[in-house]
């Protein structure tokens, strides 16, 4: 299974001409016609033919110093703009979009070389941690086909779980990078918020969005971030911050770093196969030669009450140019979790409540930024778990609006204080993979990815394959 | 009527920036010269999904330019807010306006009646235009781009104008102002220029603001200005003298008829739902930018006129006839200077334009060449009176019936006798003069 | 505990220009009654004094200078509508109510 090799080996074994584009595509599609029906991974896939030739012509046009992602096939979740391919968010309204531009970091991949098979399946604009809120099925989990794979960048972590492509570029608003791939067993990196161009990208909550890449390793991450992070002249929000190589600091030591627990993330509300996974992993982390410290940020437990009157708000504006008019269907098409999203939206920023909602909420974000600050002062990194509980059955959350929230609570105050989080695998309980996240501070995902890597030399979680490949 | 009420009104008036691109993309800001409906559009102006807008540094320029040109303090940390309400027009669903923290706040504009307080000056981005027709026998609404996201700026005042009349000359003050900055062409009838008054009655006595007002809006020209807010108050006063209050409402000027209309029924306040813009970082306006932008300042309208007045004797009402932008006023104070320092009358060059005497493109023609030419029409008539009155007296000798007809009541033969010694004198020389001169000679 | 009413769905729907059936009215009451009622766990937390974040990105000032650049062309930008008329777009007129 070639797609199971590494970004790295992939580019030199392409480069020495031992395989071709052209393998990897036809592999890419076999492993789509054979367990997409079951998975519902992608939404659109492009037409096979067309693909094959780009292919050819990318193994023809190979040079020695092309980009390292260059004739590789890959995804994207469908919340991305891409120039006259089909574009949905998920949702029956934009059922026939077709964009007249591509978003930024979908040009970046491209210009790099790589070759795209598909848009992937999504909670619909962003709207759920379960890739069930969309309109074109439910996506499964490959690990178990009853289970959730997570979202909303479900269809992604899909992908890469069962190396139907090597990755996928997705998107965490709440968690939806962070919590499809701890499901999925696959490594997602959320990264700080303006990091990356949100340019393309259907907006959820606009000062929450992050653009982040889904792979098979953190190695494969720290590749795919030198190419698309960095500053767009086309969003405002993007960040001047010098892009590091971050491919080449990946080994260096972490001796003596300091990883703080967050004592309100391991309480009651989680599930203690997961609390102990977790807390098997830090012992990993002491082997490296990390201390691990339990630190106390009481605001984030408030983290899920501050998010959902924060992006729903947001999102109810953002959603407000589909009338129909320009593009897409009518606004009755949102699905019932969407229209609970905009009307609490509408409700939170409406004249006579926003002081006591959106504006507490706002409010309550500098408690949370003041919090994450000064526990970033006693550490290097934090680390906690990315679900409280194991994917559940299909159906389970989508039918209860609180519980489906309050799934997020680890992961949505990340994106509240715009910090960076590295989810990987850390293990596996009753046979469902778990998650962890590793959050450092702003801009500070070289220090990440190094954590990451080293954590995965030391242990094969994410080597491990769902048994849908019955191997 | 003045011994019962004092009208109150206040206006807002919103102005499209020229500047070459649009506020937040870089479509070409010319919506009324495009030759075609949405050709000046993309992903950002047509509020595409996923589009993001990025400000247009030179329209925030501006605005903090024409602040300061009205008097006005600059928030020095600003922000853009969006502002939600549907229709057609908006793409987005939102405005990107200002809300509580616009560019300029308390500023001044001075009337003959009295100076007007500028509450602020904001800049947001313009909707696209609709268009009402009947297209297959239904009644339609056809929607144009070119205009989404035009720079637009906003001037409300106080309700501190107390007059029609008052109002008209705020607005053109206003106009003024903004043509010598260069910064729009203000162009009513294109939309480029757009007024609004609010408009009440207070009862005389009372210190209160009273408890509603009519807003006039869709008023395209300053005379209609004028007729509709002197129509509302007489309608208004009509209402309040039968013991009730007008209704709180929107309404529209009807030019032919020259009656206001009812054009919201309900008037229910809309909820804008205002928030920060979470896609545009905020705006500092530091020490070094400031200095930049007052560098670049001209010299206040004002004082321009006022120096002229001191330096030169010209009446204001004459020399705002002559130009319109900075630059113009800059050439217009060389060719003073110029014609000044050679001992020549600025105002009579003044005069001399003004009733196109003197046919000169000022703005073309190089100073040395007005001066010369002014020269010219004042030096035909460097002939001395004696000079004059020889020749005169020589005409009047061989033309004795012409002096017999003007004499006997035929006055108009007095242009014979003129023409008749501007042929002998060779010279064109002044009327008035020449009717003097012919007039004592007869005598 | 702070509950939603059907009237204020209602009222919100209208906002956010959602059609929503009488059963919806209902469904959404009682669903966003549990959220908001989980939120009502920020009612005890004083903010007085502190002030809102609006964005968390620190950067000021970032600015476009007056340059034109290329649009779409009209059939692009007409192109996923499913109403236009010779270059516009068409929606029933609005009732003259502005």
């Amino acid at each position: 299974m070639l797609i199971n090799k590494s970004i790295k080996e992939l580019s030199s074994l392409l480069k020495k001409k031992e395989i071709s584009s052209v393998d990897l595509v036809k592999e890419s599609f076999d492993k789509v016609e054979k367990l997409d029906s079951k998975l519902h991974s992608f939404i659109t896939l492009r037409e096979k033919k067309q693909v094959l030739k780009e292919a050819e012509t990318k193994d023809k046009l190979r040079k020695e110093d092309s980009s390292i992602i260059y004739g590789l096939p890959f995804s994207i979740k469908d919340a991305y703009n891409s120039e006259d391919l089909r574009t949905t968010a998920g949702n029956k309204i934009l059922d026939d979009y077709s964009p007249p531009y591509s978003a930024t970091v979908l040009k970046k991949i491209i210009d790099s070389g790589s070759i795209l098979i598909g848009k992937n399946n999504l909670d619909a604009w962003g709207h759920g941690g379960s890739t069930e809120n969309t309109d074109y099925q439910p996506a499964h989990n490959p690990w178990d086909l009853n289970r959730i794979p997570g979202g909303s960048s479900g269809g992604s972590a899909i992908a890469i779980s069962t190396r139907m492509v090597p990755f996928s570029i997705g998107e965490d608003t709440g968690g939806s990078i962070r919590s499809p791939s701890s499901m999925c067993n696959i490594s997602g990196l959320k990264v700080t918020y303006g990091r990356v161009s949100r340019y393309g990208t259907i907006a959820y909550a606009s000062s929450l969005d992050s653009v982040g890449p889904m792979a098979k390793s953190v190695e494969d991450l720290s590749y795919l971030l030198e190419i698309i992070a960095g500053k767009d002249e086309f969003d405002s929000t993007s960040s001047s911050i010098q892009v590091d190589k971050y491919s080449q600091f990946l080994d260096q030591s972490i001796k003596g770093k300091i990883i703080g627990l967050p004592k309100e993330f391991f309480t009651k509300g989680l599930d203690p196969k997961i609390k102990k996974t977790i807390l098997e992993a830090t012992k990993t982390f002491e082997k490296l030669g990390a201390k691990i410290k339990e630190v106390s940020l009481p605001y984030f437990a408030y983290g899920v009450s501050i998010y959902y009157l924060i992006a729903p708000s947001e999102t109810s504006s953002n959603l407000g140019r589909y009338d129909g008019t320009r593009y897409g269907g009518e606004r009755e098409l949102f699905s019932d979790e969407t229209k609970r999203r905009i009307l609490l939206g509408t409700y939170a920023l409406s004249a006579g409540y926003a002081d006591k909602l959106y504006k507490k909420a706002q409010k309550l974000r500098t408690v949370l930024i003041q919090e994450y600050e000064n526990a970033l002062k006693e550490c290097d990194v934090l680390l906690a778990p990315v679900s409280p509980s194991l994917p559940s059955i299909i159906g389970e959350l989508i039918n209860d609006p609180l519980k489906n929230i309050l799934e997020d609570l680890y992961t949505v105050t990340i994106n509240l204080v715009g910090a960076p989080s590295l989810s990987i695998p850390a293990g596996f309980a009753e046979g469902l993979p778990v998650g962890m996240q590793i959050i450092g501070k702003k801009f500070a995902e070289k220090e990440l990815l190094q954590i990451g890597h080293l954590y995965q030399q030391e242990t094969d979680w994410h080597k491990r394959l769902p048994p849908i490949l019955g191997k | 009527m003045e011994d019962k009420y004092k009208v109150i009104v206040g206006m807002e008036i919103h102005v499209e920036l020229k500047t070459s691109s649009k506020m937040f993309c870089g479509c070409k800001n010319d919506p009324f010269h495009a030759e075609k409906p949405n050709i000046y559009t993309c992903p950002i102006c047509l509020g595409l999904p996923g589009a993001l807008p990025v400000a247009n540094k030179k329209a925030i320029e501006w605005t903090i330019k024409l602040g300061l040109a009205l008097g006005c303090k600059i928030n020095t940390l600003s922000k853009f807010d969006r502002k939600h309400y549907f229709y057609p027009d908006l793409p987005k669903g939102y405005q990107i306006s200002q809300y509580d923290l616009p560019f300029c706040f308390e500023g001044r504009v001075q009337t003959s009646f009295g100076p007007v307080g500028i509450t602020r000056v904001h800049l947001e981005e313009d909707t696209g235009k609709l268009i009402h027709q009947k297209v297959d026998g239904r009644d339609v609404s056809l929607i144009d781009f070119n205009r989404s996201s035009v720079p637009l700026v906003e001037i409300v005042s106080e309700p501190e104008i107390y007059s029609s009349l008052q109002a008209k000359e705020y607005a053109k003050k206003l106009r003024q102002v903004i043509r010598y900055l260069d910064i729009s062409d203000c162009d009513m009838e294109k939309g480029g220029m757009r007024l609004e008054a609010n408009i009440s009655l207070q009862k005389k006595g009372e210190t209160k603001l009273p408890n509603y007002k009519v807003e006039l809006k869709n008023i395209n020209s300053f005379r209609f200005l004028e007729r509709g807010i002197e129509y509302e108050i007489k309608r208004q006063k009509e209402i309040l003298d039968s013991g009730k209050t007008p209704d709180q409402e929107t309404r529209g000027f009807n030019s032919e008829k020259g009656i206001t209309y009812t054009q919201r029924s309900k008037e229910e306040a809309a909820d804008y739902r205002y928030f920060p813009d979470p896609d545009l970082p905020p705006i500092r306006l530091d020490d070094k930018w400031m200095s930049e932008i007052k560098s670049t300042e001209p010299e206040l309208i004002d004082s321009v006129f006022t120096r002229w007045e001191k330096d030169y004797k010209v009446d204001r009402k004459l020399t705002e006839l002559l130009f319109e932008t900075t630059e113009e006023s800059k050439k217009l104070n060389e060719i003073f200077s110029n014609l000044s320092k050679q001992k020549l009358a600025v105002d009579k060059f003044v005069n001399a334009v003004v009733n196109k005497k003197l046919s000169v493109n000022l703005f073309t023609v190089s100073v040395e060449e007005i001066a010369t030419l002014f020269k010219k029409s004042v030096a035909v008539d460097d002939i001395t009176d004696e000079q004059l009155t020889l020749i005169i007296k020589k005409i009047l000798s061989i033309n004795q019936k012409a002096v017999a007809d003007y004499k006997s009541g035929k006055t108009n033969v007095i242009n014979f006798l003129v023409g008749m010694v501007m042929r002998e004198a060779k010279k064109k020389i002044e009327f008035g003069r020449m009717v003097k001169l012919i007039k004592s000679s007869i005598k | 505990m702070t509950k939603i009413s059907k009237d204020l769905v209602n009222s919100l729907s209208k906002l956010a220009k959602i059609k929503l059936s009488d059963k919806e009215l209902e469904r959404y009451a009682k669903d966003l009654s549990s959220v908001v009622g989980y939120m009502d766990e920020i009612k005890k937390l004083d903010v007085k004094d502190i002030p809102e974040t609006a964005r968390v990105s620190d950067e000021g000032n970032i600015l476009r200078e007056d340059l034109v650049k290329e649009s779409l062309n009209q059939s692009q930008a007409l192109k996923n509508s499913k109403n236009t008329h010779n270059g516009y777009f068409l929606v029933p007129q609005i009732l003259k109510d502005d």
